[in-house]
């Protein structure tokens, strides 16, 4: 079953999915759901194709659905329950099961933009689909229980309280300096340019100023774009040529691929802060050293304060390391 | 860009893309990394 439950204390709801207890974890690879369906396969898998060169496929354990059920309990005006209504897809990077994006050409994170850009489209058509949130876990220390490259798509009833807070500051910069808070942010960047790993003409990648991670990385649109739907084919190619820039300087850093959790953030479909939603994509590793994670613990969980183990000035200057290093 | 749409056999939406790499795709692996610069 699937249901929301609001938290009037943090303002936020929360969803239970108990079904996702049974999803399919860590599956062989002759198993998995994600390959195409061979000719002669004993089982069809999730694409009912021999071939395919990138797909979106209805997520088989969804957090949230088109005909949520009911909610197993009532709530009550202080504690409010309701449907978890919305949509998941899964999107499949490529028909590859142990491909890495890293050594794939431009031209197939080119292709992935284009995708994105048509499912943030077509599923904020909805009127109950008021944010189209684009998103990859990558690697089991991140949780990932199936390998084959993939990343998610959530299609939410409402504003996820982690964007809502970044329009709410955004909207009062603009009332207050008459300019998009993002758009002063990758400004003071650039101007620093001690933090920047790589930047053309339409994006910039930069460990932020205020970076959580040891080694969180932001991709900013440079234009005041406030979603994919801005987008031209110049801003498909520059996007899809920074992803792969940032790709390789991360897994060139250990010489593995670094996990990380991808998230783009951009304007809502409910039609809210065109002048203050500025499109970016931020990625989170947990890696702190080559062989040590950053745990969320006490401060992070219980006090909602990061402490970060490194300078974001330290960790750009690997990393822009480890990008020239890829290109030799 | 062209999208095919399918029911697999778990009744849920399949849908697959097929790009035209005749022009620009192919063009931007010519180079690669080309538009990148630190």
């Amino acid at each position: 079953m699937t249901e929301r439950r609001w938290d009037p204390t943090r303002q936020e709801w929360v969803i239970t999915a108990t079904h996702r207890q049974e999803r399919t974890f860590k599956p062989p690879e002759d198993y998995c759901p994600f390959c195409p369906t061979e000719a002669d396969a004993e089982y069809p898998t999730a694409i009912p194709e021999s071939d395919y060169d990138m797909a979106v496929v209805e997520n088989g354990f969804p957090s949230l659905q088109p005909d949520p059920p009911e909610p197993a309990v009532d709530g009550s005006k202080l504690l409010p329950t309701e449907p978890a209504n919305g949509q998941c897809e899964v999107v499949l990077f490529t028909p590859e099961h142990d491909g890495t994006m890293s050594r794939e050409p431009v031209s197939r994170f080119i292709k992935l933009v284009k995708l994105w850009r048509d499912r943030y489209d077509t599923l904020g058509e909805k009127d109950d689909h008021e944010y189209v949130y684009i998103f990859e876990n990558r690697g089991e220390d991140v949780g990932v229980t199936l390998h084959h490259p993939h990343g998610q798509i959530y299609a939410y009833p409402f504003v996820p309280p982690k964007v809502r807070t970044e329009l709410h500051s955004s909207q009062e910069h603009l009332e207050e300096h008459g300019r998009c808070l993002f758009c002063d942010l990758l400004d003071e960047e650039r101007e620093d340019s001690r933090r920047i790993i790589a930047e053309n003409d339409a994006f910039t990648a930069v460990v932020p100023y205020f970076a959580r991670w040891a080694y969180e990385v932001h991709i900013y649109a440079n234009d005041h774009l406030p979603s994919l739907a801005a987008f031209d084919s110049d801003h498909e190619r520059a996007l899809g040529s920074l992803l792969k820039d940032v790709l390789l300087a991360y897994d060139g850093l250990f010489g593995e691929e670094l996990p990380y959790v991808m998230g783009m953030h951009q304007q809502p479909t409910n039609g809210m802060g065109e002048d203050y939603a500025h499109f970016h994509v931020e990625f989170y590793p947990p890696n702190r050293t080559e062989d040590k994670l950053k745990h969320l613990a006490g401060s992070e969980l219980g006090a909602g304060t990061y402490i970060n183990n490194k300078l974001a000035e330290e960790s750009a200057a690997e990393l822009r390391e480890s990008l020239d290093a890829a290109r030799e | 860009m062209r999208k095919r749409k399918q029911i697999n056999h778990n009744d849920k939406y399949v849908v697959l893309f097929e790009f035209d790499e005749s022009d620009e795709l192919a063009a931007v692996d010519d180079g690669d990394t080309e538009g990148s610069d630190d």
